[in-house]
């Protein structure tokens, strides 16, 4: 975060407030600029680049922010332009969604932005809902330092099969996310 | 939305999508705001588990537990903390949450370029072999233990089977090869009887079916069912009624009433799924949760290096007992005392609530709930430490007991921290496995499948300046380790049961030799 916006003649006090004012609001919208980036550009290195530039480009715009209340939409529009920006580098060499497709998705995950985190409490109940085993497969697979293969082993399957056991548990937690959600439409 | 768009969103989200398949991906969001939406949710999802491992490592690093909040972090996190932390890595302790997450996240997409490249069929290859001699339906290939019925004649390795050819398996398996490239492996007791070379008739007993070339349709006829499929991977049992049960693994499979055969639609299956027809030819899907194993493949014989001399020297006159449990007691072993180091019963036991039970008739620990027991233990150097326990997994499959050495206790999780070793239910190629750690990491074990009830031991030598580990089934070693840093964060020893395994433990000790240098 080396790029300071400019400051008046107290400039070492209004950056520090500045900063930290920048930092709080950043780091309570991140998980759901990061969803959002996320459900354009699915390859995790491309949202870690993204998201690089987003608090860069957000952090150097933030004194112009007259409204700190909209700091997430705000940035929403920046990540946006980010997106865009980077599928325009690097189309021509990767697997990256068509630009309208992206703007469709972008103004979708927008709007959905505030169901975010809906999503991931109804997902921990869901998570809690399967089987011991399936529960344990799931976070040894995503745990650091278990590689696929070695989980593989352990399980006394074929890494294809190990797959194929991800894929139905992410599908079955996926399914299963809507539904609650559905009901907690129904019910409010 | 159908479940091939479902899977290929899913193929997106795991970053595995084909150039050949792109373009349809980008018609279907472009089409449908369904797509769109269900595509947002498998990433939430994809996100929400790499939260829920991260979780782990802020419980271990962090020292958060469920309940407690978690600094900085406002997000919901109740029940991604709530399962402990056992499966910690020893990365990242000097990171902040977030970039552990990150690391997780990281970590996913390697995982997941691991699994382009290794394609999801691979699993399913089985050994190259050459063709069958013309003429020949199916040849069997494998045997294991096999004991044959008074109806059928004995079979050997390499005998060719012709059209009826017949197995009446008692007991045993065998492994079968058909022309057009389907594997069967049957597991007796069971009647099988080849039809044709694309064909086989189970009329009781259990089968896993393997088919790699989805050009050509294999099948499997039953006295109420037919299945078919065209490349994948699936179990059919029939029971003494008739009753035929189809779990597929892998692929899509076709079942079909054998009554109805040529009239009706046949109930489509795909991985995951289950499927029954009773003896009076009603068809229905059933839930594939319910607990079904089938043997996947026959285990080949493995010849292991002959025995050698211990490569420590363990006097048992200087042994010093730190805890000891013969399993005499009664009820939950959570809270149960062991004997301790001052000889007398003042160890507790760190044990799950439920399915942890001590059977006063047979003096052993019965196990019927997955997690892990311990007892706090720091080591030290200059010593020899030997953790030891009998173990007999009873049930479970591929599930397994294991024994050895943990950072923290997480008594709902299976897996150890460091030199652990376990032991599975079936005797395969896989059977029983070693690590160094940190948890799965360093695997050293030669896949000894010594199963039945063992004792299995570990040593930690902390005499050296590179600790070492060795792994003994009774009083064989088969398999050892190097450290080249002490794993300084062992706090306790454990024994621990995958889910749906149930084990029994005899007879667990730790003691130590101190080692004048």
């Amino acid at each position: 975060m080396g790029i300071l916006p400019q400051h008046g003649r107290n400039g070492d006090r209004m950056a520090d407030e500045l900063h930290e004012a920048f930092l709080r609001l950043f780091t309570r919208a991140e998980p759901e600029l990061r969803a959002f980036v996320r459900s354009c550009l699915p390859r995790l290195q491309d949202v870690d680049e993204v998201m690089q530039e987003v608090s860069l480009v957000a952090w150097r715009k933030f004194g112009d922010l007259d409204d700190r209340s909209r700091f997430a939409p705000w940035a929403c529009l920046i990540a946006r332009y980010e997106i865009l920006k980077y599928r325009r580098a690097h189309a021509r060499n990767r697997l990256l969604l068509d630009e309208a497709v992206i703007e469709v998705l972008a103004d979708e995950a927008a709007a959905e932005m505030p169901l975010h985190q809906r999503r991931l409490v109804a997902l921990e109940s869901c998570f809690e809902k399967l089987p011991e085993a399936r529960r344990e497969l799931a976070i040894a697979a995503y745990t650091p330092g278990t590689s696929q293969k070695d989980l593989a082993r352990q399980m006394g399957r074929t890494e294809g099969a190990i797959y194929q056991l991800l894929s139905r548990i992410r599908q079955e937690l996926w399914r299963c996310v809507e539904l609650t959600l559905a009901k907690e439409a129904g019910t409010s | 939305m159908t479940q091939a768009d479902l899977d290929l969103l899913h193929d997106f989200v795991a970053d595995r999508i084909t150039a050949e398949a792109f373009p349809r991906l980008e018609s279907l969001l472009r089409s449908s705001g369904v797509a769109r939406r269900a595509l947002r949710g498998l990433m939430a999802v994809e996100e929400g588990l790499e939260e829920m491992a991260s979780a782990h490592l802020s419980a271990r690093y962090f020292g958060t537990r469920a309940g407690q909040p978690q600094v900085q972090d406002t997000r919901p996190k109740s029940a991604l903390s709530n399962l402990g932390d056992a499966f910690a890595a020893m990365v990242g302790s000097l990171v902040s949450p977030a970039g552990l997450r990150r690391g997780g996240l990281l970590l996913a997409a390697m995982v997941v370029g691991i699994l382009i490249v290794s394609a999801a069929w691979r699993g399913l290859q089985p050994n190259a072999r050459p063709p069958l001699p013309p003429g020949v339906l199916a040849q069997i290939v494998a045997l294991s233990d096999p004991v044959w019925a008074d109806a059928g004649q004995p079979r050997h390795e390499g005998d060719s089977l012709q059209m009826g050819g017949l197995l009446a398996l008692e007991r045993g398996l065998a492994e079968i090869v058909f022309a057009c490239g389907a594997t069967v492996v049957l597991e007796g007791p069971a009647m099988f009887e080849v039809r044709d070379a694309s064909t086989g008739r189970l009329d009781r007993g259990r089968l896993t079916a393997t088919l790699d070339r989805p050009t050509v349709a294999f099948a499997i006829h039953t006295p109420s069912a037919v299945v078919t499929d065209r490349g994948t991977q699936f179990g059919v049992e029939v029971d003494p009624s008739g009753k035929t049960d189809v779990r597929v693994f892998q692929g899509l499979v076709e079942l079909v009433a054998l009554a109805a055969l040529g009239t009706a639609e046949p109930l489509r299956l795909s991985a995951g799924d289950a499927g029954e027809v009773d003896a009076a030819g009603r068809i229905a899907r059933i839930d594939a949760a319910a607990p079904k194993k089938f043997v996947m493949s026959v285990p080949k014989p493995v010849k292991l290096p002959p025995k050698l001399p211990l490569p420590f020297v363990w006097d048992a006159a200087r042994a010093v007992t730190l805890y000891r449990d013969s399993f005499a007691g009664s009820g939950t072993l959570a809270g149960t005392a062991a004997t301790g180091r001052d000889g007398v019963g003042n160890a507790m036991w760190i044990a799950p609530a439920d399915g942890w039970l001590l059977d006063p008739e047979t003096k052993s620990l019965k196990v019927t709930a997955t997690g892990a027991a311990f007892f706090p233990f720091r080591p030290e150097p200059g010593h020899l430490y030997r953790l030891s326990v009998s173990m007999h997994v009873v049930e479970g499959g591929v599930g397994w007991a294991a024994l050895g050495f943990s950072t923290a206790t997480n008594t709902r999780l299976a897996t150890l921290d460091h030199a652990w070793m376990l032991q599975r239910h079936e005797a395969k190629s896989q059977a029983n496995l070693a690590y160094k750690g940190p948890q799965l990491a360093g695997e050293v074990s030669r896949g000894d499948r010594l199963s039945g009830e063992r004792r299995r031991t570990v040593v930690l030598d902390t005499t050296g300046p590179r600790w070492k580990a060795f792994f003994l089934v009774g009083d064989e070693v088969v398999g050892q380790c190097v450290y080249d840093q002490p794993p300084a964060d062992i706090a306790h020893v454990a024994i621990s049961v995958f889910p749906n395994t149930v084990v029994s433990f005899r007879d667990f000790s730790l003691r130590a030799i101190r080692t004048i240098r």
